[in-house]
């Protein structure tokens, strides 16, 4: 689970995982980002030759991303609202089931009522480049933590989102 | 009457949400399809094909049923299915003795069916009124003469009776109309002759990913999925186009070369489609506009996005940058503009016709 507030760069986040895996060869899906911005998508290094968008689900979200989770190794996945419990359980266990990664984007944790493995927590966003009029919007770097469940040691780190090359890298990790 | 011998697969008869259903059920025809080149799909898992030929070709009914039975048997296991096989004269009575998997001779149908309930005609209402008449099987049914059943009971009435004494083997209702159709279009898209332009090679993931989409595709309609387009332009929305999955082979441009008169990188990862109106306003509470010279007429201190009751404080703007290459076009002259939030959010505004719009949102 990726989970921040918009304009935090959890999306961006999200969007790295599924470059980091198109262009590795892997196949994967966005579901549920109603406007994508895909520029942006390419620019932090999706593959668009390997991706696809659901991009108005609606209703069918849970088993768009259920059908797709049978053929894609990686599904990105923004839930319109609370998920119900059992949706959530069955999504976790075809992914399991079918060796796939599902990431949740979700802007409230309470939105996935079923602990994921992993959670990313994306949050106070600080943006370079602009002034009062000059310069632009070049680079941000957000505070990203992430914790898991069993004996995963938390860690959390400042990182680029994108930096002003356009990469999503660490910038500056504690503990 | 015609002889039919009926495939049920119970395990396939209900679709599930991912549409496994039908397409075991079509590899199950196929299979059938080798030996007995009549078969055709009833209704999801119901199957049937003239026993006539078959049973002569391959040296009697019981030959056929031990055929097939044999055929499917690995498919089945893998499938998790039961087959149940049955030959009578008639689809209806066909489908009854695949349910009870026997071979009901010639002639005897009537007999057959006499000891089923009413209600395996699939008419409730018929099946209350005999219930409550003490006609609780076929036979006694069958029994009625056909006059009172047609008083009684109507037009579809007398055509249960038929098939209830065995005169009529179809039974109206039995065959659901869309099978074909639903079959038809799993083999129509097969990621192999559909999608050639968009794969060229044809790697096993990539098979499988395009099957999944295009599985969707069917279930929910073809712009359920799409793929993307990136091409040189000015705005993130110009540049990217979404289309449906399969319809044209994406460009594969160099999707991030920076294009003379466009914002360089970072681009808003969310696009807004349309844009948002959006209010931009000076510390006095004025609106901000963008002059005849490109210029912002006061300092943006405030923004109002349409839809959302909280206002954003503007700690930092980079802009106005002027659109001058759509000069012929007045109504859609643009200025962008970037302004960061009090909340740390970034977002993308568009100047036109005195407005401004959001074009997008850096997430």
């Amino acid at each position: 689970m990726v989970h921040g507030a918009p304009g935090s760069g959890a999306t961006s986040f999200g969007v790295s995982l599924l470059a980091h895996a198109s262009s590795a060869g892997h196949w994967c899906a966005a579901v549920g980002f109603e406007d994508p911005g895909v520029v942006a998508m390419a620019e932090l290094g999706l593959d668009l030759r390997r991706a696809v968008f659901v991009p108005q689900p609606r209703a069918g979200w849970a088993d768009a991303a259920a059908e797709l989770l049978d053929g894609m190794e990686l599904i990105l996945l923004r839930p319109p609202g609370r998920v119900p419990h059992a949706a959530a359980r069955r999504l976790m266990a075809r992914a399991r089931e079918r060796r796939a990664a599902l990431v949740v984007v979700v802007t409230d944790q309470a939105q996935w009522p079923v602990p994921p493995e992993v959670v990313v927590h994306v949050e106070r966003p600080l943006w370079q480049g602009a002034g009062r009029g000059d310069g632009r919007l070049a680079a941000r770097r957000s505070e990203v933590s992430v914790e898991g469940r069993g004996g995963f040691r938390p860690r959390s780190a400042s990182v680029w989102l994108p930096s002003p090359t356009g990469v999503v890298a660490v910038a500056d990790e504690r503990r | 009457m015609e002889r039919v011998a009926v495939l049920w697969f119970p395990g396939l008869s209900n679709e599930g949400p991912r549409g496994d259903e039908a397409r075991a059920f079509s590899e199950a025809l196929e299979i059938i399809g080798e030996h007995c080149p009549f078969v055709g799909p009833v209704r999801l898992g119901l199957a049937a094909l003239p026993a006539r030929a078959p049973s002569r070709f391959y040296g009697g009914e019981e030959a056929v049923l031990d055929l097939l039975r044999d055929e499917l048997g690995a498919f089945a296991e893998r499938v998790g299915t039961a087959v149940r096989l049955g030959i009578a004269d008639g689809l209806f009575a066909g489908v009854m003795a695949a349910r009870e998997e026997v071979l009901v001779p010639p002639g005897c149908t009537p007999q057959f069916l006499a000891p089923f309930p009413v209600s395996v005609l699939r008419r409730a209402e018929l099946a209350v009124l005999t219930q409550r008449l003490g006609l609780s099987t076929l036979g006694w049914f069958a029994s009625l003469p056909e006059d009172r059943v047609l008083e009684r009971f109507g037009n579809d009435g007398v055509h249960c009776h038929r098939v209830a004494r065995g005169e009529i083997g179809d039974l109206e209702g039995i065959r659901d109309p869309r099978i074909g159709a639903r079959l038809r279009c799993l083999h129509e898209v097969a990621p192999s002759t559909a999608q050639p332009s968009f794969f060229g090679g044809t790697s096993l993931a990539d098979e499988r990913a395009a099957r999944a989409a295009i599985r969707l595709q069917q279930r929910f309609g073809p712009t359920m999925v799409q793929v993307a387009r990136v091409r040189p332009g000015h705005d993130p929305a110009d540049r990217a186009e979404l289309v449906p999955f399969g319809s044209r082979p994406p460009e594969l441009a160099d999707t991030t070369a920076p294009w003379p008169g466009g914002l360089p990188a970072p681009s808003p990862t969310t696009v807004f489609s349309p844009p948002v109106p959006v209010r931009l306003t000076d510390p006095a509470g004025a609106p901000v506009e963008v002059s005849a010279r490109g210029l912002l007429t006061a300092v943006p201190d405030r923004c109002i996005i349409a839809g959302e009751s909280r206002q954003f404080g503007i700690v930092a703007w980079a802009g106005p940058w002027p659109l001058t290459t759509r000069w012929w076009d007045l109504r859609r002259a643009r200025a962008r503009l970037q302004v960061l939030t009090d909340a740390g959010v970034g977002l993308l505004l568009a100047a036109e016709r005195g407005g401004w719009l959001l074009l997008g949102r850096y997430d």
